[in-house]
């Protein structure tokens, strides 16, 4: 073992540490997310209640109402996932708290000594933890929008194909529930490698907590 | 702060020796310019490492290293070594 083992590892650490940060960002993003979205989405409802309340009754036929729900409710779902997607996407994409580990290595031992001593493991340990513990409702949260997301289009799809084989037409609560089904297997099957790649990455995390545990009781000891 | 209660910055203390490791002896002003620290955080490090033996002080002023200042920066560098190099983290990056 050498000290160009010693930087190996401590820069494969660096890559483990900056995913807990992209977790812990996107975690941190689900609140105001999740705000900003009932705040749209009640918005919307209501001016569609005042729509129904005020032009309704009085101008719009049940034909052109329901249309219009129709609309409303398809877009305001195609946008809210579109939100949840663009905006996690925007919380992950951090900069690294750790990108100058790269300039310190260069000294060797000293460099490596200077990150040690220079890392706030309370922080660290918590951030890995929060990450390890609420790293699933992520995972949960990105195979719902694909779930949702499919199940836009699975019912009109599948309407399509029973009129063009069937020839039997418009959407029944049947398509709807195959479309649902069909969006979970579909979106299942297109992601377990990435679900296995969560579960493994979980894994990883709870590894990584008890081997950072192990080094700053280490480096404590060295210390005193 | 008394020498018993301080508790040295690992890196600090490796960068004191290694200074002068590289430089022999030294004048404490520019033993705190070569290390890059103030000259009242260097007069506390080298307070405790005089007690430690890490260092000797002489009449002239200058610093100088001692065999055992010598074989606790050859320690922190086994150290390094030893417990970073043993990080179990072969997978982490791929999750």
């Amino acid at each position: 073992m050498s000290i160009d083992d010693a930087v190996a590892n401590l820069l494969r650490l660096r890559s483990a540490l900056n995913i807990v940060e992209v977790i812990n960002h996107e975690l941190d993003a689900l609140p105001k997310i999740l705000v900003r979205l009932l705040v749209i989405i009640t918005s919307t409802l209501g001016v569609y209640s005042l729509i129904i309340v005020f032009l309704g009754v009085t101008y719009l036929s049940d034909i052109q109402l329901s249309s219009l729900g129709i609309v409303l409710f398809t877009l305001l779902a195609a946008f809210t996932l579109y939100y949840i997607v663009r905006e996690l996407e925007k919380a992950s994409r951090v900069r690294s708290p750790y990108s100058d580990w790269d300039e310190k290595v260069k000294e060797g031992a000293l460099g490596i000594l200077r990150i040690l001593s220079e890392l706030d493991w309370d922080t660290v340990d918590y951030r890995v933890r929060r990450a390890r513990s609420l790293y699933p409702i992520l995972l949960v949260i990105e195979e719902l929008i694909l779930v949702a997301l499919l199940s836009l289009i699975m019912p009109w799809l599948i309407s399509l194909i029973m009129w063009l084989i069937l020839g039997i037409q418009g959407i029944t609560s049947l398509n709807i529930i195959g479309g649902v089904l069909v969006s979970i297997a579909v979106a299942l099957a297109s992601t377990w490698g990435e679900i296995s790649n969560g579960a493994k990455a979980l894994w990883s995390i709870d590894s990584l907590m008890w081997e950072l545990r192990w080094l700053y009781h280490e480096y404590r000891r060295i210390q005193t | 702060m008394s020498t018993e209660e301080f508790k040295p910055n690992l890196y600090v203390l490796a960068r004191i020796i290694n200074t002068l490791m590289g430089n022999g002896g030294m004048r404490r002003t520019n033993l705190a310019t070569a290390s890059g620290l103030s000259y009242d955080k260097l007069q506390r490090y080298l307070d405790w490492m005089t007690s430690k033996g890490l260092v000797v002080i002489d009449g002239d002023g200058y610093v100088r290293l001692t065999n055992d200042g010598v074989r606790a920066y050859e320690e922190l560098v086994k150290w390094v070594i030893k417990y970073v190099g043993s990080l179990k983290v072969g997978r982490y990056g791929e999750g």
